[in-house]
């Protein structure tokens, strides 16, 4: 399928975590882990069960970067990226980023950008919340 | 009345056109910075100023919770405060917040966040929100 997401992980699904109204399901993403937390409806009506392929649809504004890696966040995924390539726009900066071999984009404040004076070659960290990945069904 | 959980009152300091996006600096009546980016169309058609008073908006499930740590992130805004009350469910808990300045605001996050956060009644915290998570209204 294609999408406007500009992030896509594929993996397998490694756990389904039932709730009252949410699910928490866990995409094993090369040697990570990708969390999610879906509706239960989304869970049944895409008939997901562990040990399926499936993958993991992030926008690139849900993204927030870090140099250091945050110890103490809520956010379920934090993410060990490379960073590829650093875009300015006007307001907003597009910051391409590796992990493993997939390729991961985030669009950061400008501001934000000159503040952790991203660069080409940086390391850096992904923190997404759990409720901004989307998972679609291969 | 919209059905998002945090609305704070603040006041337009700065408004930076871009070619696509608006980046709004706005300040609450604590005096505490925050930053939003909303599209320029909407920024023309709300016909946004420097010196209103609007409401920013932004969704609990959006807020990013950190004990500590919050420094060399590139999200724009981090409101700090106290754990008022933790309600946990099956998978998410609901955490209120209490800001310096009494005004409240509510994150959801995933229970395994909060075990391992250790969070609870009257922890200091600090709320993440990414500017492009927060919306205006008036």
């Amino acid at each position: 399928m294609l999408t406007s997401a500009r992030n896509t992980l594929y993996g397998t699904i490694t756990s389904i975590t039932p709730g009252a109204v949410h699910s928490e399901v866990t995409l094993g993403v090369g040697t990570g882990a990708i969390v999610a937390t879906i509706t239960n409806e989304s869970v049944t009506r895409l008939e997901m069960k562990v040990g399926d392929p499936a993958y993991a649809l992030i926008k690139s504004s849900s993204l927030i970067l870090a140099k250091t890696k945050p110890q103490r966040i809520s956010a379920r995924n934090v993410l060990h990226v490379n960073v590829n390539e650093v875009i300015k726009g006007a307001v907003n900066a597009e910051v391409k980023l590796s992990l493993g071999d997939a390729t991961m984009n985030a669009i950061i404040t400008n501001d934000s950008c000159d503040e952790l004076m991203l660069k080409k070659g940086d390391e850096a960290y992904a923190i997404i919340k759990a409720s901004s990945v989307i998972i679609g069904m291969v | 009345m919209i059905s998002a959980g945090n609305q704070l009152d603040v006041l337009i300091s700065e408004v930076l056109y871009g070619p696509v996006s608006v980046l709004l600096i706005l300040q609450t009546k604590q005096g505490v910075r925050m930053v939003a980016s909303v599209s320029k169309s909407s920024a023309t058609a709300m016909r946004l100023r420097e010196g209103e008073r609007v409401i920013a908006v932004f969704q609990a499930s959006h807020v990013l919770v950190a004990t500590g740590w919050a420094m060399g992130i590139s999200a724009r805004n981090k409101l700090s405060g106290r754990v008022h009350r933790i309600t946990m469910g099956v998978v998410n808990a609901e955490i209120d917040l209490l800001l310096e300045g009494m005004e409240r605001i509510v994150a959801v996050i995933t229970n395994e966040a909060v075990a391992e956060l250790r969070l609870k009644d009257g922890d200091e915290i600090v709320a993440i929100i990414k500017a492009s998570d927060v919306m205006i209204a008036k």
